[in-house]
């Protein structure tokens, strides 16, 4: 690079009337941004009774597959008997016709989920109107402007993230454009809106870039389940518990605990808790063929 | 009043608020504390003023207002806790969060009737709102409607069936009804949320034992020391349930052999605390060591 060769000088009206009215521009655009969606957000809507309902009856049905064995046989085999047959027929779901529908739910009918949609919808516009009317101006109006010299010297690699809009091949690569600053601005500006509005702000446009990227990966968020579904799949999930009791030969940990028994009769202790399986097996195919 | 620093109020403060211990005295005076630093008026009203500047500069400050407003209720300062309804209100005007704690004051001030309808009118608006439920609850429960609070905490678990204090709860209820074995239900819920808290099993054996399930209630007597060493409830409920055990006839070697670890434990336990307890507490803990021994000795003998 020929750092003596180059001797540009700008004016200073571009240091006032360019380089900081962009960046106070794009400071408050984004303060703004941010008050616009504190008040379009309002209140999130709760969920109905029904849909609390729904999944947290889910969550016992998971709760008892995975934490049957701490209590007794008997209150296990009252829990799974009211649970499966609950879960079969439905009777903790939100909207019943949801027992015949095949596949997943249209989001359509369900006046949560279109709202969420538009919610959506919404906070991408929010995002995507300010920075490209602020893009336009800066593009119309200053297009070609070299605003700024970095103090440190820039491989060549950083020219098209530094002079974006000008195309001067040989201008040394510590200049930077108009379009550049914009771009610099809205990726850097986190920090200050940090401490203007908080941690927990809306205003940075890093977020949304990293909620579109995230959003092809977590499949659709908005699409409701099928809860019907959900509910069989836990049902024969318990259907398939076997019951172990934890507390099974616990006399005999508790002793081995503090060393009054040698550990062989443990083995012994957990002879009663298999034999007790076969019985189960049986009577859980006896059911399901009722079920058929 | 004791010189603190900021940072050392709003660290034990939310101490406080994360443990749920419940030193009402204290969180009054800390609150009264920090509202003078931060804001110059003792109540807290004002959000410029006082040495902390802005009132967002400080996160947790409304947490801590609402902290404090419970503490005042508790020593019944109906007066502080007014004035801090009021910046509350003023800041949320139209939050469910203040109107639950709007009902607390009602309540602590004996007003149910006029708590419940607070607590209606939130629940017309959010049917999901778990503090508005749950307070409905407490005062049913308060008013000695006993039927009342327990059908409703069923209701409420009907739909919240995840929430170990309000299952917690409802066996208190069932317990102050003498109906156990619906009791036993309730915990067997909770042991299932957390099967590794030794007090829930301890409570399920106490239970067990009341419904005369010896041999159900030894097992998770055994259970509650396992899961916390020397846990001395769960000794003395060894050695009671092997007594009946025993009356009615049912004996082995392991029976045998818990029934001599738990007197060890319980005497070995007794007289480790004898050996530490300072010069004030040395004489009543003696005391305690000797009748457990004599306890023990009538029960075998």
């Amino acid at each position: 690079m020929a750092e003596s060769g180059q001797q540009m000088f700008l004016d200073p009206a571009i240091r006032d009337w360019v380089l900081i009215p962009i960046t106070i521009v794009m400071v408050l655009v984004g303060v703004l941004r941010h008050q616009m969606t504190v008040l379009m957000n309002g209140k999130p809507k709760p969920p109905t009774l029904a849909a609390v309902k729904e999944s947290k009856a889910l969550m016992r049905g998971s709760m008892l597959v995975r934490h049957h064995d701490f209590i007794p046989y008997s209150a296990f085999l009252m829990r799974k008997e009211f649970l499966s047959k609950a879960f079969e027929s439905g009777r903790f779901l939100k909207n019943p016709g949801e027992m015949e529908a095949n596949g997943a739910p249209n989001p359509l009918s369900d006046p949560a989920g279109m709202e969420m949609m538009m919610d959506g919808m919404k906070k991408n516009m929010m995002s995507i109107i300010p920075q490209t009317v602020i893009m336009g101006w800066i593009n119309f109006f200053f297009s070609g402007f070299v605003l700024i010299k970095l103090p440190f010297p820039l491989t060549v690699r950083f020219k098209s993230m530094l002079q974006a809009g000008v195309l001067t091949p040989d201008m040394d690569v510590a200049w930077v454009s108009s379009l550049s600053w914009y771009f610099l601005n809205l990726f850097g500006l986190r920090g200050i809106f940090s401490l203007i509005l908080g941690a927990e702000n809306t205003a940075d446009g890093m977020r949304d870039m990293q909620a579109m990227g995230t959003m092809g990966m977590s499949g659709q968020p908005g699409q409701p389940q099928n809860f019907h579904k959900l509910f069989l799949a836990e049902k024969e999930n318990l259907d398939i518990a076997n019951h172990r009791w934890a507390l099974e030969g616990i006399e005999e940990r508790l002793l081995l605990k503090y060393g009054k028994q040698s550990p062989p009769t443990v083995t012994r202790a957990a002879v009663p808790a298999s034999s007790a399986t076969p019985k189960k097996t049986t009577s859980k195919t006896g059911r399901k063929k009722k079920s058929h | 009043m004791p010189q603190y620093t900021l940072d050392q109020v709003t660290t034990r403060l939310a101490d406080l608020r994360q443990s749920g211990e419940r030193r009402p005295v204290e969180v009054c005076q800390l609150g009264r504390w920090f509202f003078l630093e931060y804001t110059g008026h003792s109540s807290g009203h004002g959000l410029f003023g006082g040495r902390g500047g802005l009132v967002s500069a400080q996160p947790s400050y409304w947490l801590i207002t609402e902290q404090v407003f419970t503490a005042a209720l508790d020593v019944r300062d109906w007066e502080f806790a007014n004035t801090l309804l009021t910046t509350l209100r003023k800041q949320f005007v139209r939050s469910d969060r203040v109107d639950v704690l709007a009902g607390l004051l009602l309540e602590a001030q004996g007003q149910y009737k006029d708590a419940d309808l607070i607590y209606n009118k939130i629940l017309a608006d959010n049917e999901t709102n778990i503090f508005a439920s749950k307070r409905k609850i407490a005062v049913a429960k308060a008013q000695g409607r006993m039927g009342d609070a327990t059908a409703q905490l069923n209701k409420y678990l009907g739909n919240q069936a995840n929430d170990h204090e309000a299952w917690l709860e409802l066996c208190e209820l069932y317990i102050h009804q003498n109906m156990l074995e619906q009791a036993a239900f309730c915990v067997e819920e909770v042991i299932m949320l957390q099967p590794r808290n030794h007090i829930y099993n301890q409570k399920y054996a106490e239970i067990q034992y009341t419904l005369t399930n010896y041999d159900i209630a030894l097992k998770y007597f055994c259970r509650a020391i396992e899961l916390c060493t020397d846990y001395l409830r769960g000794l003395y409920g060894i050695k009671l349930c092997l007594a009946h055990l025993r009356s009615s006839g049912s004996s082995n070697t392991t029976l045998d052999q818990l029934d001599l670890l738990a007197t060890e434990r319980i005497t070995e336990i007794y007289s480790l605390a004898t050996k530490k307890a300072d010069a004030k507490s040395a004489e009543s803990t003696k005391q305690l060591g000797t009748i457990a021994h004599e306890w023990l000795q009538a029960l075998s003998g």
